[in-house]
């Protein structure tokens, strides 16, 4: 019984070590990128080379600017021993909070594993969106914060490299353009809050046309309906809003088709 | 001792125009060049070393491959004829800002280095990484033509129901997916290369010939006098270099000395070039179709070497460069199909979407239904970015027309005025 006991608490002290701290970028809006487990990334040398590809991989900066120099400017942190569950039970509504002041705007975890002869590599990726985890803890009626998407989807060619089978431009773009745009409307940013809200529920209705089923699918599209209310809901808080310009173009919007044509 | 950064050089060659020599000097990111008598200027800007963890290597490495794209992109570029590419490097401890290098050779009332109007030009750079050896790439491209004012947005418009409407490319500028190469395989590509890139006697593989360009580290000033076919005779523009004839990179050449097998990101840019050759025109009807097949090889070459998901950016700019050509060409339903085929690559693009609902007018009657399922598409180009000028002055012309036609407007006036009164202020007050 004591052995038990000593057991568990040396799991749950593990459980909480999993999630060590990760600075995000002083004053910018961040994504985490926190350690994957699984067989594919065997010692701590193959994660640590994975974060840092990854961080590469997403991480522009300056190059972004140059790109596309209207972007709210996102960085990518790598963070070297957070490895949180697959399920997210660490992130507490304490734990939740602070990434939230932090401007931490999604968590990105999960499992990469290679198997099968010859070896192929899959992964479940999750994405934890911090404002809707955020206002699910304030007792808001919003869906699940966490999304989980497999990959290689259905018909997608075998990946030999496991941050090229993970980094997908859209499904991050998606991801952030969701939490960003809940994060400004509870900013009360209201145009920028609307343009990301609609940016996000553009690229999740994408999303949704390709071979995803089950418990993602069904989680993708409860992310998506809500999305659109967002958006919705930003005009009618903007309009009924007596700081919001009497001039401002969201009055050009209906709140019936929040995002006009573009779904 | 090699002094990669310190030793800046220009490599070039033009066709086409004489040039005064002081235009081949050796130039930095900080007083970039361009060749004023080409059409198409193409600005190779150092890959940049990020978390370099072997520096010598890594800044090797970096010089090596501008160099090589550099090298590279002249080659595949001179079948569009009247082209410059210049290789532009960083200073110690600077960065290559991109901005400014593009800002800089586009500025107006500069008689020399800069482009004249219509002129257009590329840029492409990136930043690498490198682990265990391997090189992590990314390449980054920007485009654009000069205007009155300086570099302009690529447009189509089309007159519908009495108002003028307008769209861009959706981007012109993108980031491509990065690639890997292994640091011994582009030491080997730049060997090959070099040696590969001989000026012979006659145009024929089979003539003598003597290496030029042998070091990332050498100028390289040279113009083109003659062509034949691929054959291009050149001049030194400097005493003591070699004349001759000099064979230009064939459509689809695959040689496992070009850094395109690895870096196919240098077989879009070779189609920009291609395109932009287009858009400045000049060219003969069999030119224009020589150049809008090499157009199109480089993007396939591209898609076949880099999946859809990967690069959702090019893919969808690829469809949307073909649908500007379709379009120009008067094949107007093929361009409409074209750039819905880019909205969906790009479905969150406000211009990608503003570009679908201006094309899709083409042949549709001007009525109440065909306005109100522009004002819906405009409304949601509108929604995902508030201040693109192309969607705000379409809108302002379809509320044009919706005056003119109140019959036709969802809108009763009063609500119309208002509606109007807020793209004006929006559009700055025009």
């Amino acid at each position: 019984m004591r052995g038990l006991l000593i057991a568990l608490l040396m799991s749950a002290a593990g459980a909480q070590a999993a999630v060590v701290n990760c600075a995000p970028a002083p004053g910018r809006f961040t994504v985490l990128l926190s350690e994957p487990s699984g067989g594919a990334l065997p010692d701590r040398a193959a994660v640590e080379r994975f974060l840092n590809k990854l961080q590469f991989e997403l991480d522009q900066e300056r190059d972004e600017h140059w790109i596309n120099p209207g972007a709210t400017p996102v960085a990518f942190r790598a963070c070297p021993r957070r490895a949180p569950a697959l399920d997210g039970s660490e992130f507490s509504a304490a734990v939740v909070e602070q990434l939230h002041d932090q401007r931490v705007l999604l968590e990105v975890w999960g499992v990469v594993d290679r198997d099968g002869t010859p070896p192929v590599l899959s992964a479940q990726m999750n994405y934890l969106l911090v404002p809707l985890r955020f206002a699910a803890d304030q007792r808001e009626t919003v869906p699940s914060g966490l999304q989980r998407l497999r990959y290689p989807e259905a018909g997608a060619a075998p990946a030999t490299d496991a941050v090229q089978l993970i980094s997908k431009p859209l499904d991050l773009d998606a991801f952030i353009a969701s939490a960003l745009g809940l994060k400004l409307l509870r900013e009360r940013a209201y145009e920028p809050a609307h343009a990301n809200l609609c940016r996000a529920a553009s690229l999740l209705g994408a999303m949704l046309k390709r071979p995803i089923t089950g418990r993602s699918k069904t989680e993708l599209t409860a992310l998506h309906a809500f999305v659109q209310d967002s958006a919705g809901r930003t005009l009618r808080e903007a309009l009924a809003d007596a700081a919001y310009p009497r001039a401002g173009l969201l009055r050009l919007q209906s709140s019936a088709q929040p995002c006009a044509g573009g779904q | 001792m090699r002094r990669p950064f310190t030793l800046l050089t220009l490599l070039s060659l033009v066709a086409a125009c004489a040039l005064p020599a002081r235009a081949m000097d050796i130039r930095a990111c900080s007083a970039p060049v361009v060749f004023r008598g080409a059409a198409v200027n193409a600005l190779v800007l150092p890959w940049r070393a990020d978390g370099a963890t072997s520096r010598d290597a890594v800044l090797s490495a970096s010089r090596q491959i501008s160099s090589l794209a550099h090298l590279q992109l002249l080659m595949a570029m001179l079948k569009y004829s009247s082209v410059g590419a210049v290789d532009l490097v960083a200073e110690p401890g600077r960065s290559c800002d991109v901005d400014n290098v593009l800002a800089t050779v586009s500025r107006t009332g500069t008689p020399t280095g800069t482009l004249a109007r219509g002129q257009a030009v590329l840029a492409i750079w990136g930043r690498l990484f490198e682990q265990d050896g391997e090189l992590f790439l990314q390449t980054y491209l920007r485009f654009a033509r000069q205007g009155a004012q300086g570099l302009a947005p690529e447009t189509i418009s089309l007159d519908w129901g009495g108002a003028r409407f307008e769209a861009a490319l959706p981007a012109q500028a993108l980031s491509f997916a990065p690639r890997r190469i292994r640091l011994d395989e582009l030491a080997r590509i730049d060997a090959a290369s070099r040696a590969a890139l001989q000026v012979r006697e006659q145009p024929s593989e089979a003539s003598p010939g003597v290496e030029i360009g042998r070091s990332f580290h050498e100028s390289f000033p040279y113009a083109i006098v003659e062509a034949r076919g691929d054959w291009m005779r050149v001049a030194p523009m400097r005493p003591g270099l070699p004349a001759g004839w000099l064979r230009a990179r064939p459509a689809g050449d695959a040689a496992d000395w070009q850094l395109a097998r690895w870096l196919p990101e240098l077989d879009f840019a070779d189609a920009i070039a291609g395109w932009l050759r287009l858009q400045v025109g000049g060219l003969q009807p069999a030119e224009r179709e020589r150049m809008a097949s090499a157009v199109e090889a480089g993007l396939t070459r591209y898609e076949q070497a880099v999946p859809g998901d990967l690069a959702p950016s090019a893919w969808g700019l690829g469809a949307a460069l073909r649908g500007q050509l379709a379009w120009t060409q008067g094949r107007r339903a093929e361009a409409a199909e074209l750039f819905a085929k880019a909205l969906q690559r790009l479905p969150a693009s406000a211009a990608g979407t503003n570009l679908a609902a201006v094309a899709s007018l083409a042949g549709t009657k001007p009525d109440a239904a065909a306005m109100g399922q522009l004002s819906q598409r405009l409304l949601a180009a509108l929604a995902l970015s508030p201040r693109d000028p192309q969607v705000l002055g379409n809108l302002q012309a379809l509320y044009g027309v919706y005056a003119k036609y109140p019959a036709w407007s969802p809108w009763p006036p009063a609500e119309l005025a208002e509606r109007r009164e807020m793209l004006r202020l929006a559009s700055g007050g025009q």
